[in-house]
């Protein structure tokens, strides 16, 4: 690509030394500037399709596209997460409307969108830069491994209801995006420690670096180790554990309007649990202490690139690796991912988005002291799927109508169609009106299809198992409105109503007739057998009263009409009917941050388990004597010294979440 | 517990260009080796894949001045400055102010920052930014007819009857023209630049026949 018009210098040929001396010098300039010694390019000198391709960095366009998005979206920036003091990714999540935050134990969360909040929520799809971290045996997110440079996260945007049209299977209820910012916005080494009550320590460093003048890299290691969740009985769970988890991330911006990544990281989880093991003999449960060990590696590799000023392809490859060792689950994974996506605009009208992925998936569950799945040790499942969308222009710039649907072929049910249509409609300027139908569903699984778990001993000596038998798809059928409107400059409000039509939805049932043998067992079938309905409404405010003062609250309701229990999976009772929260940030002058967080879960009811409601507060007080160092104070659930949040599946041991306090300082150079 | 030892990734690869200017004495090959020189030294310059908005828009509002003619008599000498001025303290300003001190061609561009109409009516382009696009509809309507190239960047800048405007798309800088209005100001735009414009608007907008 050849700039239209030379900074400096005469093009062309000169006579004579002198000439050829300043075309010389001039030569020189140009080279220094392009290998980056002096003055950046000048952008006036690139012709009209270079300037046109040029992507841009800064946050706040984003935020107005957002605006216009006809789904429930929530963005998290960098900024906001760091001011949140969150110490986990799940607890970045607790103010996020119309998503489900409870801790179970010290390094095990339920999480969830819209309802049906477990162990092993199934229906959210979570991905880290685009590589799902969704666990496809069992179908849910292992949280406790799931961790990054939190400095280095650019944004984590929360889309609430499905997701099936453009990224497939098992997006039910929501999609979450964690994304972390290119290597070439991470320059400069930052290091981190700290420690606290709970939060006992912690120590990250990391390093960006300049590799070519259009090629940047990062590398980080981390390092947490938390405390033990105190039981509800006295006394402490002995589930204290840590992580240890280090990458890197390569970003390549060549000079002709394409980028490639290159990122990767490897991490080690030790947890121990204590687990009530049935045994035959009285009293027919062994609770014991045991360790678990995750290990986990990944590497992706992505490549963009604008073919012209109004479309853009991108390619995607991943491969990841994950393996769990414990006396429960036995497992180890092999992912490979890959991914083409091409966007462009078509004429004055439409906006088009279409492509093609292909999942390969080698999963061993092997034999552990309560669980295994007999004659399928080994899936090797594969997932081939392509998604098209239209963004229609009914009324220019008014009026859109979207449609898209996404075809994928999976090895339990075959071919599964997801599609969508969604309507937005701006009648002014900051105001959306929204509305969407989807269908959306969730698959069967390596567990689901064929697990055989011991749950418990009924005396004298019958073993209560759950044994799975999915064998078709969980169906949504959502319907939603939406309302987004920033009335005054400072204010935006933003509202979401939902209603979901469920069918075939995965439950534990009632425990069928004994099987004689030795020994005896209660068959517990995990089935797609129940059909319900859940409806809600999320409402999302901002307000910034002063430039250094910003209040965002969140309120959702929703209500479950579902029957059955199911197993790592509530039923009507484990999501909250209300949910509310209060954050608010105030920079008191340059060099100090005090940020405060309010909120309110109101009562569960998981199985024959009652979790009461519960306030609480969450404060950080930062420090900020230079730009290179901050010093901070975080204190969590500071209202009572503990509560209890969410049981473990059917552990009738509870543990609760403490009150407790972490100092972190941060130096940056 | 035991705790082992993650692996560090490093990256090592380095990739820099070097070129050597060789000593040439001769002049046949100093002409070929100028030519030669030129054509492998802007093939290196890197074009940058990612910028702040600002600097993109403000390489583009110089562009606006060199792909555009106002009328004849606008200009009192050959070399008399187009004047840039833009409404507020903006970062475009500071980066216009580069851009257009590397400017070479007939006419120097040079910026200034305006603070009342009156003051906007001496420019040759007038570029109001989102965060005081509160000033447009005022401002626009006050400049139409006059000789000036006005260039908002608010969902309403059209409507209020500028020339030009900024969109993002895709997460990259567009911009939009109109037609009607340019003529109402006796502006005409190349058709080099209107090819790369993301829309024209022939009619004036709020009209809402497609």
């Amino acid at each position: 690509m050849k700039p239209e018009r030379l900074q400096s210098g005469r093009g062309g040929v000169a006579d004579g030394w002198r000439s050829w001396s300043a075309v010389v010098a001039a030569c020189g300039e140009l080279v220094s500037s392009a290998t980056g010694a002096e003055d950046p390019p000048l952008f006036a000198n690139l012709s009209f399709e270079q300037l046109s391709r040029i992507e841009i960095t800064t946050a706040s366009k984003r935020a107005e596209a957002l605006a216009e998005t006809p789904a429930a979206v929530h963005v998290l920036t960098g900024e906001e997460i760091r001011r949140l003091g969150a110490t986990t990714l799940p607890d970045a999540l607790r103010y996020v409307p119309g998503v489900d935050v409870a801790m179970i134990n010290s390094s095990q969360w339920a999480v969830a969108a819209r309802g049906f909040n477990g162990q092993y929520a199934n229906q959210l799809l979570v991905m880290m830069d685009g590589r799902s971290i969704y666990n496809p045996a069992f179908g849910g997110v292992i949280w406790g491994a799931q961790d990054t440079f939190f400095e280095d996260i650019d944004r984590i945007e929360i889309v609430r209801g499905p997701g099936g049209a453009l990224w497939g299977a098992n997006a039910v209820n929501g999609v979450i995006n964690i994304l972390t910012k290119s290597a070439k916005e991470t320059q400069g080494t930052v290091v981190a420690a700290g420690g606290g009550s709970f939060y006992e320590a912690l120590a990250a460093v990391r390093h960006g670096f300049k590799i070519s003048e259009n090629t940047f890299g990062r590398v980080y290691a981390k390092y947490d180790q938390f405390g033990e969740a105190p039981l509800a009985t006295g006394g402490d769970t002995p589930d204290a554990w840590n992580r240890l988890q280090g990458g890197f991330r390569m970003d390549s911006l060549p000079g002709d309007a394409s980028t490639f990544t290159l990122q990767g990281d490897v991490h080690r989880v030790d947890q121990r649990f204590n687990y009530p093991f049935p045994s035959f003999t009285p009293p027919y449960s062994s609770t014991e202490i045991y360790d678990v060990t995750d290990t986990g590696a990944n590497l992706l590799g992505r490549w963009t690139r604008h073919l012209s000023s109004d479309s853009v392809v991108t390619v995607q490859a991943y491969y990841d690796f994950y393996e769990q060792e414990g006396p429960v689950l036995h497992q180890r994974l092999h992912t490979l991912d890959f991914d083409v996506q091409h966007n462009a605009e078509v004429g004055e009208r439409h906006a088009i988005a279409w492509g093609a992925g292909y999942r390969a998936t080698w999963d061993t569950i092997l034999p552990s002291r309560v669980m295994r799945v007999p004659g399928r040790e080994q899936a090797n499942d594969q997932l081939v799927g392509v998604f098209a969308q239209d963004e229609m222009a009914l009324v220019l710039e008014k009026v859109f109508f979207t449609l898209g649907t996404k075809v994928e072929h999976n090895d339990y049910t075959g071919w599964e169609f997801q599609p969508s249509g969604r309507l937005s409609w701006h009648p002014t300027e900051r105001q959306t009106v929204w509305g969407a139908v989807s269908r959306a569903v969730a698959t069967p699984n390596h567990l689901s299809s064929g697990v055989v778990y011991d749950l418990s001993v009924m005396p004298p000596g019958a073993l209560v198992q759950v044994r799975g038998g999915a064998d078709r798809v969980e169906e949504l059928l959502a319907y939603e409105v939406g309302h987004r409107i920033q009335p005054v400059e400072r204010v935006s409000v933003d509202v979401a109503v939902f209603y979901n039509d469920y069918d075939h939805l995965l439950v534990a049932e009632e425990p069928g007739a004994l099987i004689p043998g030795a020994p005896p067992v209660v068959p517990v079938y995990w089935v797609n057998s129940v059909s319900g309905h859940t409806c809600g409404a999320e409402l999302a405010l901002g307000w910034q009263p002063m430039d250094a003062w910003r209040l965002q609250g969140s309120y959702t309701w929703l209500e479950m009409n579902v029957d059955g229990a199911s197993v790592g999976r509530g039923d009507e009772g484990s999501s909250p009917r209300h949910k509310f929260g209060i954050r608010s940030t105030v920079d008191l002058g340059r060099h100090w941050e005090w940020d405060t967080g309010l909120r309110y879960v109101s009562e569960l009811e998981v199985g024959e388990v009652r979790v009461p409601a519960y306030v609480e507060l969450d404060l950080r007080l930062a420090w900020k004597p230079s730009a290179h160092w901050e010093v901070a104070v975080v204190g969590q659930n500071l209202l009572e010294g503990a509560h209890f949040e969410y049981p473990r599946g059917t552990n009738p041991v509870t543990s609760e979440v403490p009150r407790s306090v972490y100092g972190r300082v941060s130096w940056r150079f | 517990m035991e705790v082992l030892r993650g692996d560090r990734i490093e990256v090592n690869s380095r990739d820099r260009a070097s070129w050597a200017i060789g000593r040439i004495s001769h002049r046949a090959f100093g002409l070929l080796g100028t030519a030669v020189l030129f054509l492998v030294v802007l093939a290196t310059r890197a074009q940058p894949s990612t910028a702040p908005e600002h600097d993109v828009k403000a390489g583009f509002l110089v562009k606006f001045t060199q792909y555009v003619a106002w009328p004849s008599n606008t200009f009192t000498a050959s070399r008399a400055p187009v004047v840039i001025g833009v409404l507020g303290e903006d970062p475009v300003l500071k980066r216009i102010e580069l851009e257009a001190a590397g400017v070479t061609g007939s006419r120097p561009v040079v910026v200034c920052r305006v603070g009342t109409v009156e003051e906007a009516s001496r420019c040759h382009l007038v570029f109001i930014s989102q965060a005081e696009s509160g000033n447009e509809a005022e401002w626009f309507g006050a400049l139409k007819g006059k000789p000036i190239l006005t260039v908002g960047e608010s969902d309403r800048t059209m409507e209020h009857g500028a020339v030009m405007r900024f969109v993002i798309k895709n997460k990259t800088v567009r911009f939009e023209a109109n037609l009607a209005a340019s003529s109402d100001n006796r502006l005409e735009l190349s058709e080099r630049m209107l090819a790369v414009a993301a829309k024209v608007y022939r009619r004036p907008p709020g009209d809402s026949s497609p």
